[in-house]
């Protein structure tokens, strides 16, 4: 089980892959900083609020900022992600299926980076099924995204309504839960229901998402050309070998959860006064974002590594 | 004493006499010196304009007395009770009409005046989820004078506020005779009540039961002004006269019983069923509470200088380990209460942590309240210490000064509200922000997980007085306080209450001072304990302890809406060199900085220096001028702060009268900000961000390091996303 998560870590750290995904998360994430930027430096304007929030937060600045900005991009704007925050603010964002639904302008970005993201995914799965060591280069890469866009974006799109599908069956069931506790019972049963429900919802969600790994792996691997093809062969892949697959992507998704614990025993705080400070605790936190892409990177190239060691389907 | 029951009564009473002997010097304590410490006359309620006596010994005039004895059929949730209500008339004015509350009819059905409110208000108890079963009822069977005059026949339903004819929370009956002042008459009332699904905090969950607003309730007469009996509305809550209670509650022999007063005897009467006996004096409700799963903790509060309470917690088995952050906080609102207005002057308090999704949480009423937790729900975030702070302070701002919460609800809440922030922050300190996470899709299950972020901290400013919810409602635009509150828009009336009250509160601690706003409380306290003071009374002895008119300040945050927001308009720091025509030495009019005083060399050369604006140790001069508005309607005297390059602070004070002031210095120091009401003394400015303006702007920082670290939180949601493509 090991050997293709070893081999899949060393296939993702390919530094020009890294910066090449870090880089189009930067820039699709930038005007929305900028915005935000913007709207803290108008809301502040020549006050003495800048004090407080240079050296640290000022709730009382915050309550007001909400009132005058409850609205619109600068509305996204809280403490509370900030830091640490950032982690448990999207993992219940996910769990709970609303990061599309919060705010329409950043389902725009979300979607824009999505695009994104299903443009790269072309060149990335490429690569990680190419010849190890291969050199990379931005023609051959782009080339292979350009190439595999239209197949990975319909089965993108297969994908998200099927997570729709399974948000939609996940409130049905926690809304029975919901409805059982009205009349008798305690919160703790409550959340232990919820636990075992929502354990069992969040594995229905991964397996998905490693059936449309597959999908993707064996598209660029066999060139499939029909998506609901290459999902069959995802789902069929899987099917025939639960044991490794399974493995191979417990053990990443439990090194990406250690990952994002030890992310927030290290998350900068509200601290930095000043301009040394506030860039290590900046790069400190781009680390982070590179991390997780690496992780994501991994978890594609252990997963082709498995699909090849197999001999593909 | 025995242990006979009669002995116990005795025992409580004699302590009661006990408590009402000690009151008075406790009280002349909590003035802290006050010249004229108000008394009470034995046993009287001296604010209380009434003509009856009271009963000696008594606290309260123990007008209105009930005694009751119930009966609760689990399977058909209903109630049926016996009650002998024994009413004194103190006023000076006959009555020939007696005035019920019917509560639990305000959830008779869709048409009643508290759903129709519950409705506008814009967040409903239970929605349009209302099975069946659901509703309740308070049907009076059979009401009679104790010789067996049949009332009956006289029985109507008023609808004194909005004349609503659905509504059945006001029951009237004429008496054969007339009530004459003094004179007390005995009615006897057969009823019966079907239990909510819980509304307004009252009603079942399973085998849990808070049983608030259940029994026929006498209203208050008010001698010429009539009978003060309000419909029930979805925004108050009480207005009844003191009284002495002695309730018999027939339960299942499993209920762990909880309620207002003593327990005297709980003795089996055959059927699976227990009958709970409790009496208290001196109140003006009686609530109870009744589930198998609570866990019963004693403890005792003891301080000195202040009467013992005993303390009875009942928790939920989930929440045990929360058991002493109930205490303490109980605690905590018995000491500083007890030593800022007087003492608590019951012998017991009865603390509910009530059952989940009951709906029971945060409520008050007389000796007895509930509180509200989470199973996971860390220390720090002001929860469940505010509340249960906020409830057991109410047992002072509510139980023992009864105003008319109908009316006047911001008089107990409000002034709850500023104590209740007041006494979290010299207990816990700042708290800490919390938010909820494990919020499953669908959206009807919520957090479930509360998560402490200690790098955020909620001032007392904002989180006490409740700043944030007090700018973002529609209170500050909505009805002005003097409204009643039960005419108030259901949607802001909260707002008003609550977080408006504590905001002026504030601003007055802020300009009075502690040190005259705490004895002008306490001396309302006192005065007006086991009485129904109405608004003036409470403005009147602010002016009479401060010394202060502030009869403007009333006007504008109590009589009117008017908003308060003072702002820096702008500030300019340039050096003082006069340009244009100046006096020249012959008199006539030179340009300045080409006149010649005939001197030559360094003398002459300090000369131009000094024209040109320089100060005496020939550093330059500069003119700071700083201009500040009102721009809200509302005017509060403000100081303007100036400080200077050199470290120099120049405070100007302003009547903040005007709709702008210009403010001059002239000094060897260039301006680095200035701000208006630099000591946020008033609390209610709806912007302060505008109250402060730096001359060189310094936001960029704050910008870039804001908005660098909610990047993050962008990068990482963006690649949570791909999760699905």
């Amino acid at each position: 089980m090991l050997s293709p998560i070893f081999r899949g870590l060393r296939r993702a750290a390919d530094p020009k892959l890294l910066v090449l995904l870090w880089l189009a998360n930067t820039l699709v994430a930038l005007p929305g900083a900028l915005a935000i930027g913007e709207a803290i430096r108008n809301d502040v304007g020549a006050s003495r609020f800048h004090k407080t929030l240079d050296e640290g937060f000022d709730m009382e600045w915050m309550a007001e900022y909400s009132h005058r900005n409850g609205t619109g991009f600068p509305a996204l704007f809280a403490p509370q992600r900030t830091g640490a925050g950032a982690v448990y603010e999207n993992l219940d964002a996910w769990f709970g299926g609303r990061l599309l639904s919060e705010n329409r302008a950043l389902a725009g970005v979300l979607i824009a980076f999505g695009l994104v993201w299903i443009l790269l995914q072309g060149g990335v799965v490429a690569r990680l099924v190419g010849p190890p060591r291969a050199a990379f280069s931005l023609r051959g890469f782009f080339a292979d995204a350009g190439g595999y866009f239209v197949r990975f974006l319909v089965l993108g799109l297969m994908s998200a309504f099927v997570y729709w599908v399974l948000y939609r069956l996940g409130g049905w069931a926690f809304g029975l839960v919901d409805a059982s506790f009205q009349d008798a019972g305690t919160e703790r049963e409550l959340i232990h229901r919820v636990l075992f429900l929502g354990t069992a919802f969040v594995i229905l969600l991964h397996a998905t998402r490693m059936v449309f790994d597959y999908a993707k792996i064996a598209t660029v691997v066999e060139g499939t050309r029909l998506a609901p093809v290459a999902v069959w062969q995802g789902m069929r892949f899987v099917a025939n070998r639960p044991a490794r697959t399974l493995s191979v992507y417990f053990a990443v998704a439990l090194m990406s959860l250690a990952f994002l614990w030890l992310y927030t025993l290290v998350a900068p705080g509200p601290g930095q006064s000043g301009a040394a400070s506030l860039l290590f605790a900046f790069v400190l936190s781009q680390l982070f974002v590179a991390g997780r892409l690496f992780l994501r990177l991994a978890l594609l190239g252990a997963q082709a590594e498995v699909y090849q060691d197999a001999g593909g389907l | 004493m025995s242990d006979s029951p009669v002995g116990r009564f005795l025992s409580m009473f004699c302590r009661t006499l006990g408590l009402f002997l000690v009151l008075p010097p406790l009280l002349a304590t909590a003035l802290q010196g006050q010249a004229e410490p108000a008394s009470r006359s034995n046993g009287s309620s001296p604010g209380l304009e009434s003509t009856g006596a009271s009963p000696s010994g008594a606290l309260s005039p123990r007008n209105a007395n009930y005694e009751m004895r119930v009966r609760l059929d689990p399977e058909a949730r209903v109630l049926a009770g016996t009650q002998t209500l024994t009413w004194r008339n103190i006023q000076d004015t006959a009555t020939s009409e007696l005035w019920f509350h019917l509560y639990w009819n305000g959830w008779r059905n869709s048409h009643s005046t508290w759903l129709r409110e519950d409705r506008l208000r814009g967040r409903s108890d239970r929605g349009s989820n209302i099975r069946d079963s659901d509703w309740s009822f308070l049907e009076v069977d059979e009401i009679r004078l104790a010789d067996g005059t049949d009332l009956m026949p006289t029985r109507r339903f008023r609808a004194p506020d909005d004349g609503n004819t659905a509504d059945r929370t006001v029951m009237v009956v004429s008496l054969p005779k007339p009530v004459a002042p003094g004179e007390t008459v005995a009615v006897e009332l057969v009823w019966r009540a079907k239990i909510p699904r819980t509304f307004a905090r009252t009603g079942y969950r399973d085998d849990f039961y808070f049983i608030a607003h259940w029994y026929p309730a006498i209203g208050v007469f008010e001698g010429a002004r009539g009978w003060n009996t309000h419909q029930f509305h979805a925004a108050t809550e009480f207005f009844a006269d003191y009284g002495v209670y002695d309730v018999s509650l027939e339960l299942p022999d499993e209920l762990i019983v909880g309620a207002t007063g003593l327990l005297q005897e709980a003795t089996s009467v055959g059927d699976g069923y227990t009958r709970h006996r409790f009496v208290q004096t001196d109140v003006h409700n009686f609530t109870w509470t009744a589930s198998p799963d609570y866990i019963e903790i004693t403890d005792r509060f003891a301080v000195d200088g202040l009467p013992e309470v005993a303390i009875r917690l009942l928790m939920q088995p989930d929440h045990l380990d929360q058991a002493d952050r109930h205490l303490h906080a109980t605690k905590a609102a018995l000491e500083h209460y007890g030593r800022w207005y007087g003492p608590y002057p019951y012998e017991q308090v009865t603390v509910i942590d009530p059952a989940y999704r009951s709906g029971a949480g945060g409520m008050e009423y007389p000796t007895i309240f509930t509180c509200g937790t989470r199973v996971i729900n860390p220390a720090g975030g002001g929860s469940p210490e505010g509340v249960t702070i906020h409830e057991a302070g109410h047992q002072f701002w509510y139980g023992v000064v009864g105003n008319n919460e109908i009316e006047h609800a911001w008089l107990d809440e409000g002034l709850n509200t500023f104590s209740t922030a007041r006494t979290m922050d010299v207990t816990y300190g700042p708290s800490k922000m919390m938010r909820s996470y494990l919020r499953p899709p669908g959206g009807k299950i919520g957090g479930l997980v509360r998560k402490r972020y200690d790098d955020f901290e909620q001032s007392r400013a904002v989180y006490g007085s409740r700043f944030s919810r007090f700018i973002s409602s529609d209170g500050p635009t909505m009805d002005a306080m003097s409204v009643p509150t039960y005419r108030a828009f259901p949607r802001g009336a909260g707002t008003l209450s609550y977080h408006k009250t504590a905001m002026w509160l504030h601003t007055l601690e802020r300009h009075l001072g502690w040190e005259v706003l705490q004895p002008a409380m306490a001396t309302f306290y006192q005065r007006f304990a086991f009485g129904h003071p109405e608004p003036d009374d409470f403005f009147g002895v602010l002016e009479e302890i401060s010394g202060r008119d502030l009869d403007p300040f009333f006007d504008q945050v109590y009589h009117q809406s008017k908003q308060f927001d003072y702002a820096l308009a702008s500030v300019s720091t340039k050096p003082a060199k006069l340009r244009g025509y100046t006096e020249g030495p012959d008199g006539q009019p030179v340009v300045a900085g080409k006149e010649s005083s005939g001197k030559e060399g360094p003398e002459a050369e300090d000369e131009a220096t000094s024209r040109e604006g320089a100060s005496e140790d020939n550093k330059p001069v500069f003119r700071t001028e700083v201009v500040v508005r009102r721009l809200g309607g509302g005017v509060f005297p403000v100081d303007v702060l100036m400080v200077f390059d050199d470290g120099t602070e120049v405070r100007r004070p302003w009547d903040g009268r005007a709709r702008w002031q210009l403010f001059v210095e002239e000094r060897a120091a260039k301006l680095e900000y200035a701000v208006v009401d630099p000591d946020r003394v008033l609390l209610l400015d709806l912007d302060y961000t505008n109250n402060s303006r730096l001359v060189k702007p310094a936001s960029q920082f704050a910008a870039r390091k804001w908005s660098s670290k909610w990047m993050v939180w962008l990068q990482d949601l963006m690649t949570t996303f791909t999760f699905y493509l």
